[in-house]
């Protein structure tokens, strides 16, 4: 297992530096200039002002110099440079940011495992009746919903009407909840088709049919034995919206104003702050990489003949 | 050193409202058409002398540096109560005779470009580092190398520290305001803090000279500055930018404008900048502040524009053709089609507008380019293009959409099909140096204080080089009504370029956006105004005031 995880993260290696050049070269050709950004707002924009902004920058260096300084500053000693937005380093910005995304990220992930998971499997259980079908229209209108939208209804709802939640910001547990089923709300309903269509297979098989006939109650054939085999799937799903999240739910960061990756991202784009955008970049590659780790280390955990066919295959190796 | 009071300072302003209380919007249309009253206070209040507790006020974006060389929108919104500067204009185009002193007690000129300062004794930062001449030296230099401050640049030769309260600058650059601005723009900070502090340090937790300084900061998100109690200077020596009235000052980020309307409404934040796209919420239509809000407004230096590509590469090096655009488009109606209601905003007269000083108010009841649909179709007909004819409009999605499809409805009527090429700010402002890209762009200008400054950004050979203006013009005698009117600040040598550029039409203003803020009712007003910003540590408060922090 140590082996199987270190040959991983050897390979992410390459896989970064393939990011951090490809993020680079981009940043660097896209249309805009920092410089004049940054000096967007005084009145009159000389030239000496944009040359002198671009050197403190280090902009006035050739491409290859500057690559060159970014990947050895970023590999060797995790420095992403300093923001041209905040002049502060990208990685305090980012160290900033990470527990707030986590947080919101882990909120997101749990309320989509605590709601998705029972009602999927309900609907496979009551598969073609009018629960089934109840369920599954609830979820295709909570995919069906945009974000933004229903972040808005929420906030109208919840915040201005009732007064019970903040409506931005962070501070609370309180500011966390509109963002959270805001966020959760369409991975709810991807997890619960997921697992639907999982179980249905699995419910039908006969290691659960045999479960029945030993006299086990249905709730331990469902849950004690269906479902743990049909969690391999919906497991990649919620290490994936997991993963995704961690580099920032910026629509849902936008709109409430929370100061997390997504809306850090969002803002260095358009701030053109390559130093920034190259850290977030990064750091989004570095997460769901890791996480994509974890979710395979998960499925040997859950699923026993995935961890030995894995021993198996050691075996066969050492073998020959 | 004359010293003005507050009202005598609301009396020479360009323009503002003190009028919070009964909101009513600014219409100022000149520098002496001005609020010569104090602050009113509606029935049954009374208008506070103490220090109230707190303040929460909405930035309008995520991106903020507190530093003292820190740029942007939001950081020029506080950096005037972090750092104090030399001296400063309390009004656009203040001469150096009448600036108010901050550090600097005096300013002398000793011989053409050679300017004597004698600072106030005893000047420290809220770290407790004494501020000398050397320090301001260095905040000058620093400054001038890494091109925050265009007056630096522009203007600054060298400045030279003779002891701790006295130092001499002199200018390379003598232009009507140079020495003004080299007063009033640059921050001054300890050399020996800023050369020990880390980047962080710089921007998170600075050595304030301000009234202010830094308690708190989660980046991207909010700041609060509280009140130093042993800020520097004398409370009697002090001016409007550096009192304290309000103890604590928490900013909060919110981003998108709706959600700004849903804070006010829910008693979530004292005061806040709005838009039309929201003031419907806030506002009444006889421009009043609805019950349980105050209405504050103010021109700032900034109007929208329309520029035309006047390079061989557009149709419109076609003087005919941009009079026939001119006066096809209704700028009451562009203001508000840019969700600019009426008492928010201001419909051009000039490439420029009341807030310069130098303005002609007798401009504002003379024709310009009021829409005339047959004299537009004339200048049309004889600018030899026929209907059909297709022109690019360059245009920032990061202002109001509306503004380029009102354009494009308008020009339709005279026959012209305008191409709308919204881009992102960034990408706008590559495009805009390619001739090739672009025949019109809706562009949002500024000035500093006089003007010209505003004409010369966007004119002045000696800024653009050989692309002649920023739109491609080479016109010498442009150049040289420009020149005169930037030297003399004469009312004939301005009114000479205003009609010049009426007649070349070569530019034209738009329209102004008032800056306007909605406030909880028991907030008269935001004190004074500073470089357009409001003085948030000026604001008039009532006795009955609790801020949402406190409620």
């Amino acid at each position: 297992m140590l082996r199987y995880v270190l040959k991983r993260l050897l390979m992410m290696i390459p896989i970064l530096l393939a990011v951090a050049i490809l993020i680079f070269t981009l940043m660097n050709f896209v249309p805009g200039d920092p410089a004049r950004i940054a000096l967007s707002q005084n009145a009159v924009i000389t030239e000496a002002d944009l040359a002198a902004k671009r050197a403190e920058f280090g902009l006035d260096q050739p491409f290859f110099t500057r690559l060159i300084s970014f990947l050895e500053g970023a590999f060797f000693h995790l420095d992403f440079g300093v923001s041209y937005t905040y002049s502060t380093p990208v990685t305090s910005l980012l160290a900033t940011r990470f527990p707030i995304t986590l947080m919101l990220a882990f909120l997101c992930t749990l309320t989509m495992v605590v709601l998705g998971i029972p009602a999927g499997v309900s609907a496979a259980v009551h598969a073609g009746k009018a629960g089934d079908r109840i369920s599954m229209f609830i979820t295709l209108l909570f995919n069906s919903m945009p974000n933004f939208w229903l972040g808005l209804m929420l906030v109208l709802f919840f915040s201005l009407e009732l007064k019970l939640l903040p409506s931005t910001g962070i501070g609370s547990p309180a500011h966390f909840v509109l963002p959270v089923i805001c966020g959760s709300l369409s991975g709810v309903a991807s997890i619960a088709r997921q697992t639907r269509a999982s179980m249905l297979e699995v419910i039908r098989s006969d290691f659960v049919t045999t479960a029945r006939s030993k006299g086990i109650s249905e709730r331990k054939a469902i849950y004690g034995h269906a479902l743990p085999n049909a969690l391999i799937p919906v497991i990649t799903v919620c290490g994936q919206q997991f993963g995704h999240m961690l580099g920032g739910i910026s629509v849902i960061e936008m709109l409430f104003s929370i100061p997390g990756i997504g809306s850090f991202l969002i803002t260095s784009i358009n701030q053109r702050d390559y130093p920034s955008v190259q850290g977030c970049v990064i750091y989004i590659a570095v997460t769901f990489s890791l996480m994509m780790l974890i979710t395979d280390l998960i499925y040997a955990f859950v699923d026993p003949r995935i961890k030995s066919n894995y021993f198996v295959q050691r075996k066969k190796k050492e073998k020959t | 050193m004359k010293m003005l009071t507050r009202k005598q300072f609301l009396k020479g302003m360009a323009a503002t409202t003190a009028m919070g209380a009964l909101g009513i919007g600014a219409e100022v249309s000149s520098i002496t058409a001005l609020a010569e009253s104090d602050v009113t206070v509606p029935d049954g209040k009374t208008i506070t002398t103490d220090q109230v507790a707190n303040l929460k006020i909405v930035l309008p974006q995520a991106s903020f540096d507190l530093g003292p060389f820190g740029s942007g929108r939001v950081t020029a919104m506080v950096q005037y109560m972090l750092y104090q500067t030399l001296m400063t204009c309390p009004v656009p185009g203040t001469a150096l005779e009448d600036m108010l002193p901050r550090m600097a007690k005096s300013c002398t000129m000793t011989e053409d470009g050679v300017y004597e300062i004698e600072l106030y004794e005893n000047i420290y930062d809220s770290q407790g580092n004494p501020i000398t001449a050397s320090d301001i030296v260095f905040s000058l230099e620093y400054g001038q190398s890494i091109g925050s401050f265009t007056c630096l640049t522009s203007y600054l030769d060298s400045a030279v520290a003779e002891d701790d309260t006295h130092l001499t600058i002199n200018v390379k650059n003598e232009v009507m305001g140079a020495i003004e601005q080299l007063l009033d723009y640059p921050h001054i900070i300890s050399q020996t803090w800023f050369e020990a502090a880390t980047e962080e340090e710089r921007s998170n937790n600075p050595a304030t000279t301000g009234p202010y300084y830094v308690d708190s900061v989660v980046s991207g998100s909010s700041f609060v500055l509280k009140a130093n109690e042993d800020f520097w200077q004398a409370e009697e020596d002090r001016i409007y930018v550096d009192n304290q009235n309000v103890a604590t000052m928490e900013f909060t980020v919110i981003s998108e404008m709706a959600m700004v309307a849903v804070a006010l409404e829910n008693g979530e934040v004292d005061l806040a900048e709005i838009d039309g796209t929201i003031s419907e919420y806030f506002v009444n239509d006889d421009g009043t502040a609805m019950d349980g809000y105050s209405l504050i407004t103010y021109m700032v230096n900034k109007f929208n524009c329309l520029e035309f590509n006047c390079s061989e590469d557009s149709p419109l090096n076609n003087q005919n053709l941009r009079l026939a655009i001119a006066y096809a488009l209704d700028n009451e109606q562009l203001m508000l089609a840019a969700d600019v209601a009426l008492g928010m905003g201001t419909p051009c007269h000039d490439y420029g507008n009341a807030a310069g000083a130098g303005y002609n108010s007798a401009w504002d009841d003379e024709d310009y380019y009021d829409r005339d649909l047959d004299k537009a179709k004339e200048y049309f007909a004889a600018s030899g293009y026929e209907e059909g004819l297709q022109l690019h409009l360059l245009f920032a999605i990061s202002t109001a959409q509306n503004l380029s499809v009102a354009i494009q409805a308008e020009l339709a009527e005279i026959g012209i099909d305008v191409i709308i090429d919204a881009v992102e700010q960034a990408t706008y402002e590559s495009m805009e140096t390619d001739s090739t890209q672009w025949d019109m762009r809706t562009r949002l200008s500024s000035m500093t204080d006089y003007l010209t400054s505003g004409w010369a950004a966007r004119f002045d050979e000696d800024v653009w080089g050989e692309d002649g203006t920023a739109n491609w013009v080479h016109d010498d005698e442009l150049q040289d009504l420009l020149h005169e009117a930037m030297q003399t600040q004469t009312a004939e040598a301005i009114d000479a370029f205003h009609y010049y550029l009426m007649e070349k039409c070569y530019s034209i203003g738009l329209y102004t956006a008032n800056k306007c803020y909605i406030g909880q009712g028991d907030i008269l007003s935001v004190g004074g105004i500073y470089q357009c910003n409001p003085v948030f540590n000026d604001c008039d408060f009532t006795t009955d005031y609790v801020s949402c922090i406190d409620a």
